[in-house]
């Protein structure tokens, strides 16, 4: 499903229909703080706002979901002289702008380009939340040894660095393991990754 | 941002550029000059040897050298020479002409390099005070050098007694120092300038001014010639507060042709004619000074008023700035929706069978957003028409001649010349100043930006302010460029219909907006003669509309 949000009546109902024609779910919302009212539980796939709406602004709502939404891309739809702003949006991480008057075939494969770059955001996203439970399991001493793990040293350099014996390492090291959900040391490494990127 | 660089020496030598070609052309015109000048002031020489009271041809030197540098160097001493074989007969013996000619040319010709060196910064369109300084500082010993060497010969050679031998020198030094000061700051004006006082009733008045002084000098009484000499001062100062530098030079030139003139048809005596062109040379410095002050003063202003113009442009075009996004962003939403209208109309016409009723519902809404994007049009001239107006009275001259003077820098780069024309009884109009100066402004910059697209010339801008009837005053705006398009004038002025490549189209428009507020009329005429412009104001005390 694609969110439409755009003051303008006649921009929206048109809008709405020439995305309807080309296989989208639409749901439009005469403005930003409707489309935030209606978002719990209903996560579309990408917003399509424009940037100059009474109430707030397509930039400001841009903001309020980076913070709550991180995985969803936001397209800004953008009027003459707007142009700045709307660079300066992409710039704090915005997907996308498209100036009016805009060409369909082009604002297509926008959209198109934001779904797939947003399922692929929620996928990550998804994993890091799933990886960051498993973490708050481990102990701060277990986090500590898995992290020198993922750097590469051996049980007995992590033992010495930590001044704890070789065994307790190895005993860490299967636990964390076996927590993380890793099957093998590459597996771990990755992980670690994606919790500290 | 436009450039603000006033363009001084590069532009300024336009002459110089395209002579410095042929260096022989130059040469021989120089020689041919020089001996013309030299025959003609050939006046009242000392002895038979010809050392005369005054020597423009040494001016000319000077200038050949101070404008097209070093390599003509040696056409001053060949000059000279010339002109004694074909002026004087040549007077002197053989190895005195030779040892005259070579001090002349190796003094006046280091002199005048000296001058020319970078390290000196000496500027030969005489811009400044300090090369006026230079040009009288380095020329004048340089001629006392000479003028005591050419004695010295004449002494050597046994033609003149040694108790001569004082006034002799001060012959030379007077004549060629005259020569100098009057005649190279005209010659190096003349040729690195494009433009002196056109002839107008001033400047007959002054020529007639001059020759009246010299009428009380040398017409009216014998007894206090000198003392009455002063007289000469009055024109070529009126010339130099009115006309600047250009216009000193000018004056000075006929100054002292006049003077010759007037000594040789009175008959002074030789040591009468050296005091009456020393007197001549305190006027000249004197006059120079002025000139130069006068000139450096207006180029000031100049730069003042080109950099309040381009102040003044950059706050418009800011304000023209935020209206254009704004516009932009109102007229962009219909168009929006009726570019997508539109391909869902052909959509659905392309389908098979065609799904009309969805396609005439789609240019059903289409045709709703156009006539909103022409409502939207017609708001933002509502909105200019009932905008707040603050009426109040004033002079039309005054605020048209205000107008002008912003783009006066413009006006004066491009050579337009600009008349405000309107009887002196013109009763004063109740209106909104700012914005019929912004109307003004329009139609001037319209004006300018067509003669100079036109590449004109002789481009002039005519305002002319008149009563049109009891109620009103009508403004007229004529420039004599190439005219509009036919095509063009037939259409209602409307907004974003323009010949200019830069412009919005908004300036007409805006303009009639303004003028019919106030309850007056904008019509533009054109023919191949030029385009004008004219407006209509309420007169004070007119009931308004």
């Amino acid at each position: 499903m694609i969110a439409l949000i755009e003051d303008d009546e006649a921009v929206s109902r048109s809008l709405s229909m020439l995305l309807a024609k080309r296989g989208h779910q639409v749901k439009s919302y005469g403005s930003a703080e409707e489309f935030l009212k209606a978002l719990a539980g209903n996560t579309p796939l990408c917003v399509v706002s424009d940037i100059r709406m009474p109430g707030m602004s397509g930039l400001e709502l841009h903001q309020h979901l980076k913070r709550s939404n991180p995985a969803l891309p936001v397209i800004l739809i953008t009027g003459h002289g707007d142009i700045a702003m709307a660079v300066d949006a992409i710039k704090q991480g915005a997907f996308d702008f498209v100036e009016k008057p805009f060409d369909d075939e082009q604002l297509m494969t926008r959209i198109h380009a934001a779904i797939e770059s947003g399922q692929r955001m929620r996928v990550e996203h998804e994993e890091k939340t799933n990886l960051a439970k498993r973490m708050a399991e481990l102990s701060p001493r277990q986090v500590e040894v898995m992290e020198l793990v993922a750097e590469g040293l051996s049980n007995k350099e992590i033992a010495l660095k930590l001044q704890i014996s070789p065994r307790t390492v190895e005993n860490y090291r299967a636990w964390v393991m076996e927590k993380m959900g890793a099957s093998n040391l590459a597996d771990l490494v990755r992980k670690v990754m994606v919790l500290n990127g | 941002m436009p450039n603000l660089a006033p363009n001084t020496r590069t532009a300024e030598l336009p002459f110089v550029r395209l002579m410095s070609r042929s260096h022989l052309a130059i040469g021989l015109s120089f020689l041919a000059l020089y001996v013309l000048l030299d025959w003609v002031s050939y006046v009242n020489p000392f002895g038979a040897f010809g050392i005369t009271p005054w020597n423009p041809q040494t001016g000319l030197s000077f200038a050949l050298i101070l404008l097209f540098g070093y390599r003509f160097v040696l056409w001053p001493p060949v000059a000279l020479f010339a002109s004694d074989i074909l002026v004087r007969d040549l007077a002197l013996p053989w190895g005195a002409e030779l040892l005259v000619v070579f001090i002349v040319g190796s003094v006046y010709g280091a002199a005048a390099l000296f001058l020319r060196s970078s390290r000196v910064g000496f500027d030969p369109t005489l811009s400044s005070r300090p090369s006026l300084l230079l040009l009288m500082g380095v020329a004048t010993p340089a001629i006392a050098l000479v003028a005591a060497g050419h004695a010295l010969v004449l002494w050597l050679y046994g033609i003149i007694q040694p108790d001569s031998l004082r006034e002799v020198a001060l012959r030379a030094f007077v004549g060629d120092l005259i020569g100098v000061m009057v005649f190279t700051p005209f010659l190096l004006i003349a040729f690195s300038r494009r433009r002196f006082p056109a002839i107008s009733w001033e400047v007959a008045g002054i020529v007639l001014l001059t020759a009246a002084g010299l009428w009380v000098v040398f017409g009216f009484t014998q007894a206090f010639r000198f003392q009455l000499f002063y007289v000469l001062l009055l024109p070529v100062i009126w010339t130099g507060i009115r006309y600047g530098l250009e216009g000193v030079t000018f004056g000075l030139v006929a100054t002292q042709v006049g003077l010759i003139i007037a000594l040789e048809l009175s008959r002074q005596s030789g040591p009468d004619f050296v005091i009456y062109q020393a007197l001549m040379m305190v006027i000249a410095v004197t006059v120079l000074a002025i000139g130069v002050v006068v000139s450096e003063q207006r180029r000031t202003e100049q730069q003042l008023r080109l950099h309040q113009d381009a102040l003044y442009r950059a706050a418009r075009l800011r304000t023209m700035g935020e209206f254009a996004g704004l516009v932009a962003h109102e007229i962009n939403q219909p168009l929006t929706a009726i570019a997508n209208y539109c391909r869902l109309a052909k959509h659905a016409a392309e389908q098979d069978p065609p799904k009309r009723e969805e396609a005439v519902s789609a240019s059903t809404e289409a045709i709703a957003q156009v006539d909103r994007a022409s409502a939207v049009i017609r708001q933002i001239r509502e909105y200019i028409r009932f905008g707040k107006t603050e009426r109040s009275l004033f002079a039309v001259v005054p605020m048209l001649q205000e107008v002008v003077a912003i783009s006066r820098a413009e006006i004066d780069r491009h050579h337009i010349s600009v008349e405000v024309s309107a009887p002196a009884d013109l009763s004063p109009v109740s209106a909104d100043r700012v914005q019929i100066e912004q109307v003004v402004n329009n139609l001037v910059r319209n004006a300018i930006e067509a003669l100079v697209s036109a590449g004109r010339s002789d481009g002039r801008i005519v305002i002319e302010a008149k009563r049109d009837s009891a109620q009103t005053i009508s403004v007229s705006v004529r420039d004599n460029g190439p005219g509009l398009d036919p095509d063009l004038i037939d259409q209602p002025i409307t907004a974003f219909a323009t010949t200019k490549l830069d412009g919005l189209g908004l300036g007409l428009s805006l303009s009639r907006s303004i003028i019919e507020a106030h309850g007056g009329r904008l019509e533009i005429g054109s023919d191949q003669h030029g385009t004008t412009a004219t407006f209509t104001l309420q007169v004070a005390g007119a009931r308004m509309p």
